[in-house]
Parts: structure tokens; C-alpha cells; sequence
């Protein structure tokens, strides 16, 4: 994808978002109800017809060619499209199962699950040692230095309690 | 070893982890781990379950630990509180909210989703005002008020709040409801506004505006609730000034229905010795609020009557869903 | 002078020294540790104060609050995450100092800056609190929402190359800070009828998916393709900026220390506004501007002291108005109480002894703090040495544990993995980072401060211009904005690999 098609993709999709955002709140907010007050839907309803102006101001901008570097942080910083999107949902998926592991089964055992996942799926790791050794530790660590030496309150798990 | 094989191994180990600690408690020898005690609100719900949980926690000879879950007007801490095992390790520091946010349709399931184990404290809102305004009592300001014909800026935490209900329902009483224009400022900002005469009255914890008012900046003109003020003995309640209102925040511990009796009643008996212990009524003091315990009993009947009383509140307000 | 006396030696006795330092050492691990804030700290800590006297606990407290305010400089710096809200602006060109393996030298001006800033502001706090107490005051909501305007107005300077996508990131930031229940009204927004959703998106959350998130994806990345940069090996030094250096730079750092102090006082708005206007005035008042963003040591100067200096101006408010500024020093406020110590005009009149031990505790909590960092350094750049891509893994836990560990909701875990995603994806797109980051941070203050003084003013205009103090504040930030727009209009053939 080219810099101007991927500044055209993106003006439309934020476009998009603003034009939802903006119907949901007019249907579901109300507005405001002492004199003067915009209420709580002022906000959101500005901010939400400001992102579509914006967008739009970017499509122009972009249709009209003028010189708008993308601004990515490092044009050698390309990885593919592939490799991208899956790195993306390798993460998301983990954080995700991370919060419902950790309320379902705890915190020492869901940060064992997820780092011994993210060495096996996140960074192909295929030496089984390593893999567990580093799962273990820091799994035993985090538990060691959060739970019991700053003794902040993580979850115990509501299957099965466990730590 | 192939990595099937190890992969096999490391899942089998979680599982004999897992499941090795889990045994059947018996209610008998409860409590045998930490008792979480979610607490709703920041402020003095927060420095009050603190100080409860620390002498519970010497009561029970296990942690209680009070755990901030904030958020949504309550909503948040009720919601994961009963959506947890009702086994009394996982209880909820309620106050009014759990009948405001109910009929304000914050919140599925009303007071009854809970069985109640103890009040623990009552603090009283009073009106303070600006020295400036030379009002001195509720009768004056009203008839100042009256008179002047001005709107006034009272200024409240949030439309629904608590802050909010009780003031309208003191300026209903004293006949001055249509000339308040209430404002909202979001939690703790409201004695600046006063002192910089910003809004006219506002509904405060004792605790909040006791220092203004030893320093001659701020005056309670009245109590909403009938109970004694330790940090404010002088305020007249508005019951003596003659307004037929008494409201007052009253903060206690509630389990998910369906705790088994025997452990409600083992929280209740270290409620009670906790509320009346020297360093709790010493600390309450300081902090601005009363203790008072009352048995799982009577404090249903308060909850049960204080939703009757907010619903029909919340209705006159237009704020009932 | 005699309370004074008396208050040093109530201060200098064993427990309270000893109370100071334990609060000190664990606001700042607490701090370093990206996720966790002081904010848990202090809530950890309080129950412990409950056991102790008077100054011992403020001694624990404020220690606690002044070693997380600074420690959260340390994985800005080292890791490109910010430790606290506060030190968000400090990633800017910290974190480019790391990369370029510079780490060690803006971690220890970072030391040397915010102990400078703390005492500045402590003493500027002890010579003019009845005064700025009484400015405080006469700061309602029109002069807040003012001022944060010109915060917002930095967003012109921050945008990277293009303006519009700037405005962007800013606006998508003030929208996410918008979901959930609106406490004002009482009415929640975009929640979709879920309870979870009215608990809306944190700031402290959303800013741990922002900039830990696209860190642990671009680890993942590199891994990949084999182009994970090299972890530090032999020795790594702790370094100094020269004091040449220091006192070439002299006004930033007196102009950031007074930016620090002027809005710690302004109950309400506090850390990361005075980071980001210190921030944006250093790029703004330097001859040479083209290495800010990229590794230059003022860009870490310039927040880290003004960060540090919002401690003193934010005890102002608290000790003499008893009106904690945010959920920190509310649990500060707490522990005072306890105590007996009740915050406000009183506490000046009945107990000066104990608020001129404040004063000396604040004073030793800093000394002890320039100390346990020179030891801490030392420890902390050794993170320098762990593989990137298995320092990925460890972030994805502290991910967790950080949102949940916040206000203990798993609801925070699945927003970090929201928000940080679409961060990542946003920055791909060339939206940049830190607008967004701005939008999130003052967005709350921004809309209530507004509705507030629309409210109280009945739906008059007049509240904003009639205000001398607003009037500044409006004209500053129109000031920044044409300034820029200015600048951007004289240098326009400059096609520039950009930054976000």
C-alpha cells in the first residue's frame, strides 16, 4: 500500500467511526438539564462531528496529493502485512486470555499459561528448558515480588484457588 | 524430549498444581484464607473500610482485605461482589448507593441480592455555607432565599448522587426547591467553591469542613440526620429546626445471597467487637464519622426501608428509571 | 523558629527517618515498575500507618508519594513506558536516549533534575502557601478549563509532521476518556447497557496499552525477522550530565521548576499538564530544535523537572485547603486524618509543629530520594541487559498486572489489549502517539471544568473572558497555536522523515 492509499484508508475508516460515534450518541445520551449545561451528550457529540471533519480534511488533503508524509516512526520498520497482523492478534489474544485466565484461575497460574504461550507462540521458542525455565520464573517471580513482597492484591481465581 | 510430548507434560503439571491446594472448606473452620471486602467509593467509605478491615482482620485471625472497586456509582464493586461465590470470602461495603443505583437503573438486582451482615457507620451530611452569606440556620436561609428570589448554586457531586438526593430533599422540606440551581463538581471540590463563594451551599461531610468551620470560614447551618456529630456538636439537625427529613449515610458490610448462615454470623460478631473497639471509635472521630453497628437484623430493616424512601425520592426527582 | 526546632527534632528520630526511607524506597519501585503507579502504593501502605504516631505515618506517606512521583522517569526512560501519567513526557526523548545507548546519562540527569525541582518547589511552597493558597481559591472551573486548553494547545507542538493527523490523535484521546458512567449527570455513555463499560476506560490503563503494547508487538516483530537490537553487555556506567551542562541550561530548569510548582498548586490538574507545558517550552525556547524527539537531554530535563516539582505545589492545596488534587493525595489526605491531622485553615493554626514537620519530612524524603536512586540506577540499567524479546514477555505480565492491580477490575485487562492495539494500529497509520496520550490525560479535567462553569454561570459566556486569569491562558494557547502554524508555513520544503 502506498503512503496516499493508506492515508485514504484510514481517513474513511476514522470517518466511519466518527459517524457511528456521533448517531449512538445523539440516540442514547441525553442532553443536558439545567440552564446552560450541554449535558453529557456536548462532548461527545462535538468530539465525534470534530473526527469527522478531520478525517475528511485528511482525505482532501491526501486526494489533493499534497507532500503529507505518512509519519510512521521508522520507514525501514517494515515487517509485511502478514507478519504484522499476526503479531497483533498473538498479543491481543494473550492479553485478552490473560484477564479471564486470571479471574478464573489466578494470578501465579495464569502468568504461567501465558508466558509459557507467548515463549511457544510469540517467540517460536522450541527448547523445551528454556521455555519452561523461563515460564516458571517468571511466573514464581511475579508472584514472589507482587503478591508477596509489595503485597498487592491479584486475583486468587474463582475456579480453582490457587497462591 | 519433542516438544508434543513436553507441551503434554508442562499442561499435566498445571493441572496437578491446580488442582492439589482446592479442598471442600468446611463453613465450620471458615475463614481459612483472606476475606476480600470490596470497597465503592474513595473518601471516607474508603479510610473507613481500612481502619475496619485491619481490627476485623485481628477478629477473624484471617486477612480481610478491603480491595477498591470503583466506579459506575457502586455499580462495579455490587456487580463483581455478587457475582462472586456466596462462601463469605468475597463481601461488599455498601451504603445507600446499593438502593440509588438500583432505581436510577444503574444496576440490575436490587438490595435483595445481598444478605446484609452488619452497619458499621453512619456519617451525617450537613449544609455548609459561606460565612459571608451571615446565614446562620436553615429557617433563615430559607426565608433569605425566599426573599432575595435569586436562583442559588448548591453545589453536589454528581446529578443522582448522594450529595445530590439529600439536598433536594432538605430544600423540598424547607420550600425552597424551585430556586436551587444544582451544580455538579465531581468528587472533594466543593469547599473551595464555597470559600471563593462560587456556589451558595453545599451538602458536606463533617470530616470535609470541620477545619473551615473552627477557622470561622465555612458554617453548617443544619444536619441532615438526626444522629450526633462528634466533629460538629453545635449543628442543630433539621429535625430540631422543625424540617421533617433525616437522612444519613449509613456504610455497613453485605455477602451474595445465598452465604450460609453460620459465616454471616461469624462477620457479624467481628463487625461488632471491630465498631466497638477503642482504636476504631477513636479513629472515627478524626476521620469524621459515627460508628454504629447494628446486627444483620435491624440493619436489613434500614436497608429495606431506605429503599422504599429512595425509590419513591428518586421518582419525585425524575432521576428513577 | 522555636517550632521549627521542635519539628526537626520530632522529624530527626529513628522511626520517623526510618518510616520516611521505607516510603521513599517503595514509592520508587512502585514508580519504576510501568503499570504500577504510587497511587497503589499509597493505598497499600495506609493500613500500615494506622498503628503508628503522627509524623512516622505522614513520614511513610509522603515518602511513598514523593519516590513514585520520580521513580516513574526510570522505565520511561529504560523501556518507553511511562512509570507514572507524570512521566509520559519524559519518553519523548528519554526513551531515544536509550536506544541510542545514552540510557544511564538521562536517567541520572532525571535524578538531579526532580530532586532539584521537589526542593525548589518545597521551598517556593513554604515562603508563599497562604498566598497561593488564596490564588488557588480564586481558580474555579473557567480558570482550570482555561488552562487546560493551553495544555492541549502543546498538541500543535507534539503533532509530529502532519498538523491534521495531530488533532486527530487528540481528538480520538478526549473521546475514549469520554465512555463510561458520566459522573456529572449521572448518565452513562457508550456503555451499551453493560455494567462493566460504566467504569469507562482509565487513563493510567489506557496509557499502559499505549505504549507497552506496540513495544511488546514490535519486539514480536524484530524477533521474527532477526533485527532484534543487541542487549547491552560489559559494563554500564551510571553517568552525569556536567554541571557545565546543568548551569548552561539554568533557565529551563528554574522556568520548569516554577511551571511544576504554579500548577501543582491548581487543585485538580496537577503532573502530566505541568510535564507536557515544560516539555513543549523547553523544544519551544532552544536555539537548536531538530534533536528534540530524537535523544536530547533537555526534552528529559524539562518534564522531570516540572514533574517533580508539582510535589511541593501540590502540598499547598492539600495541607492548607485540605483538597487533594487526585486519588494519590486523597489517600495522603486519609492518612492525615487518621491521624488527627485534619488538612485545611485549622491544621495552620492548632498544629504548625507538625505542618514544619511536614515541610522537613518532604525535605529528607528528597535528600533520601537523590541517594536510593544513585543505588537504584545502578540496578535498574541492568534491565538493559535482558534480550528485547524476552523482556516482551515479562511486559505482557506486568501489562496485567498493572491494569488489574489499578482499581482491580480484569475489565482493565481486556482495555489495555483494546486500546493498545488500536495504538499500535493508529501509529501505523502515522497518527501519532503523544496527542492521543494528551487527549486521554486532560479530557476528563477539559469537559467537567467546562460543563462546571457553564453550569455555575447559567449558560453565560462571559465566565471565560471576564476571568483575567482564563483571558491569560486562552491568549497562551492561541499564542502556541500560531506560533506553530507560523513555523510550519516558513519551513514548508522540508520533506523530513517525520517522528510520531
Amino acid at each position: 500500500m502506498t503512503d496516499k492509499q493508506r492515508n485514504l484508508f484510514t481517513a474513511a475508516l476514522l470517518f466511519v467511526v466518527a459517524s457511528v460515534w456521533t448517531v449512538i450518541t445523539v440516540q442514547t445520551i441525553p442532553g443536558g438539564f439545567s440552564p446552560g449545561d450541554i449535558g453529557a451528550r456536548g462532548f461527545p457529540l462535538i468530539l465525534g462531528i470534530a473526527l469527522g471533519i478531520l478525517s475528511l480534511g485528511l482525505a482532501i488533503k491526501t486526494w489533493m496529493a499534497c507532500p503529507l508524509p505518512l509519519g510512521v516512526e521508522d520507514e525501514t520498520e517494515d515487517f509485511g502485512a502478514g507478519r504484522s497482523t499476526l503479531s497483533v492478534l498473538i498479543v491481543l489474544g494473550h492479553l485478552v486470555a490473560y484477564g479471564f485466565l486470571m479471574d478464573k484461575i489466578g494470578f501465579a497460574l495464569s502468568t504461567f499459561v501465558i508466558t509459557l504461550s507467548m515463549m511457544v507462540i510469540g517467540l517460536r521458542e522450541r527448547n523445551p528448558l528454556k521455555i519452561l525455565a523461563f515460564s516458571v520464573g517468571t511466573a514464581f517471580g511475579a508472584w514472589l515480588v507482587f503478591s508477596r513482597l509489595l503485597g498487592v492484591y491479584m486475583p486468587l481465581g474463582t475456579m480453582i484457588t490457587f497462591g | 524430549m519433542d516438544f508434543t510430548k513436553f507441551t503434554k507434560l508442562s499442561l499435566g503439571l498445571a493441572i496437578a498444581l491446580t488442582v492439589a491446594p482446592v479442598s471442600v472448606q468446611a463453613q465450620s473452620d471458615y475463614p481459612t484464607r483472606p476475606v476480600e471486602m470490596s470497597v465503592l467509593f474513595g473518601g471516607t467509605a474508603n479510610t473507613i473500610a481500612q481502619l475496619l478491615s485491619e481490627t476485623m482482620s485481628q477478629q477473624l485471625g484471617s486477612p480481610v482485605v478491603s480491595i477498591a472497586r470503583t466506579g459506575g456509582g457502586g455499580a462495579i464493586g455490587y456487580s463483581h461482589v455478587q457475582g462472586s461465590r456466596p462462601d463469605g470470602y468475597s463481601v461488599v461495603f455498601n451504603s445507600n448507593s446499593i438502593n440509588t443505583v438500583h432505581h436510577m437503573g444503574m444496576l440490575p438486582f436490587g438490595y435483595d441480592a445481598f444478605v446484609p451482615v452488619a452497619q458499621i457507620s453512619v456519617e451525617v451530611p450537613v449544609m455548609a455555607v459561606n460565612a459571608n452569606s451571615n446565614w446562620t440556620d436553615l429557617t433563615q436561609m430559607a426565608e433569605a432565599v425566599s426573599a432575595e428570589g435569586r436562583r442559588i448554586n448548591v453545589g453536589i457531586s454528581g446529578r443522582g448522587s448522594f450529595t445530590h438526593i439529600a439536598s433536594a430533599a432538605l430544600f423540598d422540606a424547607m420550600g425552597i426547591s424551585e430556586l436551587v440551581n444544582y451544580v455538579s463538581y465531581g468528587e472533594g471540590n466543593a469547599p473551595i467553591e464555597l470559600l471563593a463563594g462560587r456556589i451558595d451551599a453545599a451538602v458536606q461531610w463533617p470530616g470535609q469542613i470541620s477545619s473551615y468551620t473552627e477557622s470561622g470560614d465555612l458554617v453548617a447551618v443544619g444536619a441532615l440526620g438526626t444522629n450526633e456529630i462528634y466533629s460538629l456538636p453545635d449543628v442543630q439537625s433539621a429535625k430540631e429546626q422543625g424540617y421533617d427529613i433525616d437522612i444519613s449515610m449509613w456504610r455497613g458490610i453485605a455477602a451474595p445471597a445465598g452465604t450460609p448462615p453460620e459465616v454471616v454470623a461469624k462477620l457479624e460478631e467481628a463487625a461488632r467487637a471491630s465498631v466497638t473497639s477503642e482504636a476504631f471509635i477513636n479513629a472515627s472521630r478524626n476521620v469524621g464519622f459515627e460508628p454504629a453497628f447494628l446486627p444483620a437484623a435491624e440493619f436489613a430493616e434500614v436497608i429495606a426501608e431506605d429503599d422504599v424512601f429512595y425509590a419513591d425520592l428518586l421518582t419525585k426527582l425524575g432521576l428513577a428509571q | 523558629m522555636e517550632d521549627f526546632l521542635a519539628a526537626a527534632v520530632l522529624v530527626l528520630d529513628p522511626l520517623t527517618l526510618g518510616m520516611i526511607l521505607i516510603g521513599t524506597a517503595i514509592g520508587l519501585i512502585f514508580g519504576a515498575i510501568p503499570g504500577l503507579t504510587y497511587t497503589v502504593a499509597l493505598a497499600l501502605v495506609l493500613p500500615l500507618t494506622f498503628g503508628l504516631p503522627a509524623l512516622p505515618s505522614i513520614g511513610l506517606l509522603l515518602g511513598t508519594y514523593i519516590g513514585g512521583m520520580t521513580g516513574g522517569a526510570v522505565s520511561s526512560i529504560l523501556l518507553g513506558i511511562p512509570g507514572t501519567p507524570t512521566a509520559a513526557a519524559t519518553v519523548l526523548d528519554g526513551y531515544p536516549m536509550t536506544q541510542q545507548g545514552k540510557g544511564a546519562l538521562a536517567l541520572g540527569a532525571a535524578v538531579i533534575v526532580s530532586v532539584f525541582g521537589g526542593l525548589f518547589s518545597l521551598v517556593l511552597m513554604v515562603l508563599s502557601v497562604d498566598l497561593v493558597s488564596r490564588i488557588a481559591i480564586s481558580f474555579g472551573p473557567a480558570e482550570i478549563f482555561a488552562l487546560v486548553v493551553f495544555g492541549l494547545s502543546t498538541i500543535c507542538g507534539l503533532a509530529g509532521t502532519s498538523m491534521i493527523k495531530g488533532l486527530i490523535a487528540g481528538v480520538l484521546g478526549l473521546m475514549v476518556m469520554t465512555i463510561g458512567l458520566d459522573a456529572l449527570e449521572g448518565v452513562p455513555r457508550m456503555t451499551f447497557g453493560s455494567v462493566q463499560m460504566l467504569q469507562g476506560v482509565n487513563m493510567i490503563v489506557a496509557m499502559i496499552g499505549l505504549f507497552a503494547v506496540p513495544f511488546i508487538i514490535r519486539a514480536l516483530l524484530q524477533h521474527w525477522a532477526g533485527v532484534t537490537p543487541a542487549a547491552a553487555t560489559g559494563k554500564i556506567k551510571v553517568q552525569f550530565p556536567s554541571l557545565g551542562y546543568l548551569f548552561a541550561n539554568w533557565w529551563l530548569i528554574i522556568r520548569s521548576s516554577l511551571i511544576g510548582t504554579g500548577i501543582g498548586a491548581i487543585p485538580g490538574t496537577g503532573g502530566p499538564i505541568a510535564s507536557f507545558l515544560a516539555y513543549d517550552s523547553a523544544k519551544r525556547f532552544s536555539k537548536d530544535k531538530s534533536k528534540f524527539g530524537k535523544g536530547d537531554l533537555r526534552g528529559v530535563i524539562g518534564p522531570e523537572t516540572a514533574g517533580n516539582a508539582v510535589i511541593g505545589g501540590a502540598m499547598i492545596p492539600l495541607l492548607s485547603l485540605g483538597i487533594p488534587g487526585d486519588p494519590a493525595t486523597a489517600l495522603v489526605l486519609a492518612g492525615m486524618q487518621i491521624q488527627g491531622l485534619v488538612p485545611g485553615p485549622a491544621l495552620f493554626l492548632n498544629n504548625r509543629i507538625d505542618v514544619y514537620g511536614i515541610y522537613i519530612i518532604i525535605m529528607v524524603s528528597l535528600i533520601m530520594l537523590f541517594f536510593l536512586q544513585l543505588l537504584c540506577i545502578r540496578l535498574f540499567v541492568h534491565v538493559l541487559r535482558v534480550p528485547q524479546q524476552l523482556m516482551a514477555v515479562v511486559i505482557v505480565v506486568l501489562c496485567g498486572v498493572g491494569a488489574y492491580a489499578f482499581r482491580n477490575s480484569i475489565f482493565d485487562i481486556y482495555s489495555v489489549a483494546i486500546v493498545g492495539v488500536a495504538g499500535f494500529l493508529l501509529v501505523k497509520a502515522g497518527i501519532p502517539t503523544t496527542p492521543l496520550v494528551l487527549g486521554l490525560v486532560l479530557g476528563p479535567t477539559l469537559e467537567s471544568n467546562y460543563r462546571t462553569a457553564m453550569n455555575l454561570s447559567g449558560g453565560d459566556y462571559g465566565v471565560f473572558y471576564t476571568s483575567p486569569a482564563a483571558v491569560v491562558f486562552f491568549l497562551m494557547a492561541l499564542l502556541v497555536v500560531v506560533l506553530q502554524i507560523v513555523g510550519t508555513v516558513r519551513k514548508k520544503p522540508e520533506p523530513v522523515p517525520s517522528v510520531g
